[in-house]
């Protein structure tokens, strides 16, 4: 998972974000024009991830955010973060 | 400095004005759209004539290019942005204009050219310098600039938004032979004003009539086989509407400020992603529709 997060958080800068209540839209920027045809939402603990993640993260500093932010079980963050780090990387790579 | 003439576009006045002495060609398309005896102007538009020469410390910002052909660049300057609008054929530069978002004032420079008698005119708002005059006013005011068109039926005004070929003009149509007006059927403004939406026409290459009209529901069509309606909401929605609001380039503070500007918009109004079979059935699918709402 280390590998998707670095990546993910060195590709942040190649989109614009914008919050819409609870949700963050995702919108890349290719080519100096926003791509609103490829955009992705988050909900409130994807737009968390996404705002605080670094390349200093790895899954067990991630989870350790989540848990202090979110009043939410470790192993059920730990599951979650699983199968949404490489969702979340397989958008950007598609985008 | 003489006065040439005031426009009101989506219910803003730009006044304009020129030192020089030749005539200032205003084409036909911009008739409708003259305003007499304004006492206040939203922005100003000053025409000079001759190019100034480029600051050294501008910098290219956005090359907008259709295929290869160069149509516009955008250059970034302290206190505000220049632009340089090439002439279609030509290629040569058409406008050299500086807009200044403090003041609120467009400086547009422009050489000379003959008209039809061979007079030496000046042409300042030639394709596509207006519509660029357009698009930053969706930079700094609540409305933005869709590639849609625009109907008005007995005082409900519906917009169908979407590239080429979705149907937009086929909408139009249908809604017109049922005696609705069409604001327009290519390019629109939609502004938010405090008693709720309105969308306006823009001046085009030909004369049509200056035209608003408020608006009601939004419609991103389709073509499908059958027709059918769905309703979006939240990011979705905004993502949806922005795709089809023109934007030159990407800058961050524009592109939040057409999200916000959307947003807004849609707590004005509904969406919704319009399947459509183009036959006159459609209106009355679309009301039913919204009734249901």
């Amino acid at each position: 998972m280390k590998d998707s997060i670095d990546f993910i958080s060195k590709e942040k800068e190649n989109f614009a974000c914008r919050r819409s209540g609870d949700e963050l839209l995702l919108i890349p920027i290719k080519d100096n024009v926003s791509d609103f045809n490829q955009y992705l939402t988050l909900n409130e603990v994807g737009a968390f991830i996404w705002e605080n993640i670094t390349q200093l993260d790895d899954e067990d500093s991630l989870v350790s955010k989540i848990c202090a932010e979110f009043d939410t079980e470790e192993t059920l963050v730990r599951k979650d973060l699983v199968h949404f780090i490489p969702q979340l990387q397989q958008f950007i790579v598609g985008e | 400095m003489r006065s040439i003439a005031c426009l009101q576009i989506a219910d803003f006045n730009f006044g304009i004005f020129t030192e020089s002495e030749l005539p200032i060609v205003i084409e036909e398309g911009f008739n409708d759209f003259i305003l007499e005896d304004v006492t206040e102007v939203d922005r100003h538009i000053i025409i000079h004539q001759g190019l100034i020469e480029l600051p050294i410390s501008a910098t290219l910002s956005y090359e907008a290019k259709q295929q290869k052909t160069l149509l516009w660049k955008v250059y970034q300057q302290n206190d505000g942005i220049f632009l340089d609008v090439f002439h279609p054929t030509s290629f040569k530069i058409q406008q050299r204009a500086f807009y200044s978002s403090e003041k609120r004032t467009w400086d547009i420079y422009c050489l000379p050219t003959k008209n039809k008698d061979g007079e030496l005119v000046l042409n300042p708002l030639a394709y596509p310098m207006a519509p660029l005059i357009w698009y930053y006013l969706t930079t700094e005011e609540d409305v933005i600039m869709l590639h849609a068109s625009g109907i008005s039926a007995a005082g409900i005004g519906r917009i169908f938004a979407g590239f080429s070929g979705v149907g937009k003009s086929t909408l139009a149509q249908l809604w017109s032979n049922e005696g609705a007006e069409v604001i327009n059927d290519d390019r629109l403004l939609l502004r938010i004003k405090s008693d709720g939406l309105w969308i306006y026409n823009t001046p085009m290459p030909y004369f049509d009539f200056s035209k608003k009209s408020p608006v009601h529901h939004l419609y991103l069509p389709f073509h499908a086989p059958l027709n059918s309606y769905e309703s979006l909401s939240g990011a979705k929605a905004i993502a949806n509407l922005l795709a089809f609001c023109i934007q030159h380039g990407y800058k961050k503070e524009i592109l939040f400020h057409h999200i916000d500007v959307v947003q807004k918009i849609l707590k004005k109004s509904s969406i919704a992603r319009l399947g459509v079979v183009p036959e006159p059935s459609i209106c009355n699918f679309i009301q039913d529709h919204e009734i249901q709402k």
